[in-house]
């Protein structure tokens, strides 16, 4: 035992040593200014996953590209680093409780960071004046949905997984759908009238081009243009186009029972209870058009548990329920009623920034005055020296 | 003590010479007393303020300067707003781009200032280019597309500012007879003709009843009567969304201020808002005919009518705090230069050390002020944070010089009082720099906390640096003592460390702000990049000297490069125009950093390698 013991701990002290560090933080910081300016050209989503969410990235021009390590690399290895340090060659002592608790702090903050990155679940909730919604979707993922004639999803196929000549089955019904074009990003435009043939509306009238992808992901228009073959009734067959938040998305009369709509959307989760908008508030600064402040005034809606009950998000002002917290994110004032968008996010990681700034903070307040008072001692003895 | 007085007597000499420079400023050039009008409170850009901030703000949008004439910017506003006929013909609006003078077939001048007549047919003739133009993103526009809107846009806001008494001014027109007992041509407004106005209509539509749409077959007082409604129309369609002049007290909303004629064309207008809609009549007429006994009377029966007291932003406005307070860092720096350099000679020291109290003075008065009158904490916007920093950063230093008595803490509190006094006003909006804030920042909690926690730290950083450079200065130099570089290498790594609990707990309480609004603690935005930026330099420094992968002088030079981690990270990644706190790309800026940076890689590498061969040597 007292052999493992050893070798455990000359592991860690190898792991601790301050090299690492000294090796480690200019890397961070290498990848933290490459990771920033690259969100000029790709966005902020995109340059977060590329650097800072992978265990590698490539740089470089796009003929000769050269891997680095990214950020869950460089952060995995500080993290081993810090704990170790923090576990074998902390000097255990009052002069050094500060540094320690420090240390201890930035630890705290870095496994919040990643229970934060492997629990937490974002995702909007869009509610008009009057109603109300459980359902939240997702910033980024989007799905192609094939419903049945209930409404329900018998079809479900993630964004990544599209791509041009896609053909997919579906269950239960001799027809195939085939994707002639995906785009992630699509524009849209009038579609010529010689190529109008084998068309269904609105298809004949729009099409869908390949568009670059734009830097901020929420603004990206996901769409395909697609061909349905196999169908009894000619009339059914031929091509169709939808793209997220269509409005009108097709709707197949397949036989005389079943009947499907095929939709791209934001990917759905319910939440576990709904939210009702009772009063959406604009409040501007006089004179401008810039707001002071957004209200929500909503109602909790809960089945399960029983709970309804009134309650108010504003910026800077979530409410936080079972586990969830719905802030204030943006509106729509454009329809025949107010609707407000409450950003959902689940996170069990969130209580550890808290924890680790206090933390940190003290730890630095008490090496600050251990050290402070060290210069005063050694100042008046450089004076009695004198 | 007999340098200390003489220190004291000199500065307060000073003080009272450069004081005088500042209010000499508020010679009276109008007959009439304009104190009182400039104090009256306007609704604009969101809050109330003194109409003199509001005739600054104007007058610099169009003329890039404070003043019209010789005629500060209130009078230069009473004359535009009381007597907009003559006015128009003020060259007030600078055009700096020649293809615009070119395009807009103006003469070329010395100054290229010309007047709102001289500009018309010329603002004709590119409204259809404007038309197109409103639709490109500002990004894809030329200088010369962007100075051609915002030429059409100044114009249009001048507009709006002549017409914005255009409702109790008199009018030049030919009454009908029937008329003439009741309204005096001599005084008539719209406001009078408004109470006519039923009548007039009914008269005209009685007129096209009989006899038609065509005027010719109308009789002369028919025609006169035509005429009349029709000016009527026109006064009212000119006037059109005129919301820029917001003078009189909302009846509806309390703390809201109206323009007069949104007031009256929003249907608001009632017997509260009438006395006060009088009062500024009588004051057009009173500014019209030099009338000092009304004028004097109504701006003060106005100024007492007022929901809020405007006085700490007029004596903001005179003293100019920032810019006086960087007269006093630029004295107290080369004082304390000129001390060291005669071998510390006391005098001079006094005397810088009270520059730099007057000036620090000078900032924590401007700072107080702001937060009066803006009513929430100092820091809300990039300029206030320079402003701030340029507060607590020279303190600090001030706090050093206090802890090691050499004179280097009183010399960098002067250098970098200046310098960022310095960027402050190069930073410094034109005209009001005090904005209402957005949505997500209008928190007292987060501003108090977190901002003030981050710029804080940027300030402790700063000093840092400073110390850090005097550090590598002195000893490539070699002027210093082996104790005072121990000294000194003890300052900086206490002030990094302070840096450090300043920047770390910033950044994080800025997470929790995120948090709290958006729901996420980390979002990799450029600005939280930046903050984290500085937290690693830090740390990587700290440690590595700890650890001994750094000398000494090798830690040193890393404090001193934190000047331009601070600078990338405070202001630099702004520039990227991306994420939740940028404030949109200035190309000056960009090359500005980017010089600096060079600058400061380059000395830091000189000093250094003249340090290591002094070492060898």
């Amino acid at each position: 035992m007292q052999a493992i013991w050893t070798s455990l701990q000359k592991i860690g002290l190898r792991l601790a040593r301050p090299d690492i560090l000294f090796w480690v933080l200019p890397l961070m910081m290498a990848l933290l200014i490459l990771g920033t300016v690259a969100q000029k050209n790709i966005g902020l989503y995109a340059a977060q996953e590329e650097y800072f969410g992978s265990f590698y990235t490539w740089i470089g021009p796009k003929t000769f590209t050269i891997p680095i390590p990214a950020g869950l690399t460089i952060m995995g290895i500080f993290l081993v680093n810090l704990t170790c340090k923090f576990l074998f060659r902390s000097e255990w002592s009052w002069q050094r409780s500060g540094s320690i608790l420090s240390h201890f702090g930035v630890l705290l903050l870095v496994f919040g960071g990643v229970m934060t990155a492997l629990t937490s679940q974002e995702g909007f909730l869009m509610v008009g004046q009057g109603d109300q919604s459980n359902i939240v979707e997702d910033y980024h993922s989007r799905n192609l949905v094939v419903y049945d004639t209930e409404g329900r999803p018998f079809v479900t196929i993630p964004h990544e997984n599209l791509h041009d000549a896609l053909r997919i089955e579906l269950p239960t019904m001799p027809v195939t759908l085939t994707i002639d074009k995906y785009c992630f990003n699509c524009s849209i435009s009038m579609r010529p009238q010689s190529e109008q043939e084998g068309w269904h509306s609105p298809g004949n009238r729009m099409m869908l081009n390949k568009a670059p992808a734009d830097s901020t992901d929420e603004k990206n228009l996901t769409g395909i243009e697609f061909t349905i073959n196999g169908a009894k009734d000619e009339d059914i067959n031929g091509k169709y186009l939808t793209f997220v938040g269509f409005p009108k998305p097709p709707v197949l009369d397949i036989d005389d029972e079943q009947t499907i709509t095929i939709e791209l959307e934001r990917a759905k989760r319910p939440l576990p209870f709904a939210v009702k908008l009772i009063r959406f508030e604009r409040d501007m600064h006089p004179g401008t058009d810039m707001a002071s402040a957004y209200t929500s005034w909503i109602k909790i809606i809960d089945e399960e548990t029983g709970n309804n009950f009134p309650a108010k998000i504003e910026m800077n002002e979530p409410l936080r329920y079972r586990g969830f917290t719905l802030y204030q994110s943006s509106f729509d004032l454009n329809g025949d009623k107010p609707h407000t968008v409450l950003a959902v996010v689940n996170n069990k990681g969130r209580i550890f920034p808290y924890l680790a700034s206090l933390i940190i903070a003290l730890g630095l307040i008490i090496h600050l005055v251990i050290r402070l008072t060290g210069l005063k001692k050694s100042t008046h003895k450089e004076e009695a020296a004198r | 003590m007999k340098h200390f007085l003489f220190a004291f007597f000199l500065m307060t000499l000073s003080f009272l010479y450069v004081s005088n420079l500042v209010w000499a400023q508020e010679q009276k050039i109008s007959p009439l007393s304009i104190e009182k009008f400039k104090a009256l409170p306007i609704m604009h850009e969101g809050r109330l303020k003194p109409i003199e901030t509001f005739a600054q703000a104007e007058l610099v949008r169009f003329s890039g300067k404070q003043s019209f004439e010789h005629q500060d910017a209130t009078t230069w506003l009473a004359h535009t707003v009381f007597d907009p006929a003559t006015a128009s013909n003020d060259r007030i609006f600078k055009i700096e781009n020649s293809e615009i003078r070119h395009l807009m077939g103006l003469e070329e001048r010395k100054k290229p200032l010309y007047a709102f007549t001289e500009l018309t047919k010329g603002l004709q003739k590119t409204f259809p280019t404007v038309e197109q133009l409103i639709n490109v993103p500002k990004q894809n526009l030329s200088s010369e597309q962007t100075a051609l809107l915002t030429l059409h846009e100044n114009a249009l806001e001048y507009t709006q500012l002549l017409r914005s008494l255009s409702l109790l001014l008199p009018l030049n027109v030919d009454l009908p007879d029937q008329y003439k007992e009741e309204i005096n041509p001599e005084t008539v407004n719209y406001l009078v003709l408004k109470k006519h106005a039923i009548d007039i209509e009914d008269s005209i539509r009685n007129i096209i009843d009989t006899k038609g749409n065509n005027p010719e077959t109308y009789s002369e007082k028919e025609q006169r009567i035509a005429i009349l409604g029709l000016q009527i129309r026109t006064i009212e369609s000119a006037a059109e969304g005129n919301s820029l002049f917001r003078v009189i007290p909302s009846p509806i909303n309390d703390g809201d201020y109206l323009a007069p004629w949104e007031l009256i064309q929003s249907g608001q207008a009632t017997w509260e808002s009438s006395p006060v809609i009088k009062e500024w009549e009588l004051l057009a007429q009173s500014w019209r005919e030099t009338d000092t006994t009304t004028w004097n009377k109504t701006t003060q029966s106005l100024l007492n009518q007022a929901k809020i007291k405007t006085t700490p932003e007029l004596l903001y406005n005179k003293i100019k705090p920032f810019q006086t307070s960087l007269i006093f860092y630029a004295f107290s720096f080369l004082l304390a230069l000129a001390s060291i350099t005669f071998h510390h000679k006391r005098s001079l020291s006094w005397l810088s050390i009270f520059a730099a109290i007057i000036a620090i003075t000078l900032e924590a008065g401007g700072v107080c002020t702001r937060i009066i009158v803006l009513n929430r904490p100092p820091v809300g916007t990039l300029y206030e944070s320079i402003l701030f920093v340029g507060l607590v950063a020279p303190l600090f230093a001030l706090l050093m010089e206090w802890r090691m008595k050499n004179l280097l803490g009183l010399l960098s509190a002067g250098f970098v009082g200046t310098t960022i006094g310095l960027l402050a006003l190069s930073m410094a909006d034109e005209g009001d720099n005090m904005k209402v804030l957005s949505a997500v920042l209008n928190t007292q909690f987060w501003l108090t906390t977190h901002v003030l926690c981050i710029t804080i730290g940027y300030g402790w950083c700063l000093v840092t640096s400073v110390i850090a450079h005097m550090l590598l200065l002195g000893q490539a130099l070699g002027r210093l003592t082996k104790d005072i570089i121990k000294n000194l290498q003890h300052a900086q790594n206490t002030l990094a460390i302070t840096a450090l609990l300043f920047t770390a707990t910033g950044t994080i309480l800025g997470g929790i702000w995120a948090d709290q609004s958006w729901g996420r603690f980390w979002g990799w935005d450029p600005k939280e990049n930046g903050a984290l930026l500085i937290v690693l330099w830090l740390v990587w420094i700290i440690h590595s000297r700890i650890a001994g992968q750094f000398t000494s002088t090798q830690a040193t030079m890393g404090y001193a490069f934190l000047s331009v981690i601070v600078g990338t990270a405070w202001i630099g990644v702004n520039l990227l125009g991306v994420g939740l706190h940028s404030y949109g790309f200035t190309e000056g800026l960009f090359w500005g950093l980017g010089l600096f940076t060079l600058l400061e890689a380059g000395l830091i590498t000189t000093l250094s390698l003249i340090i290591r061969k002094k070492t060898l040597a």
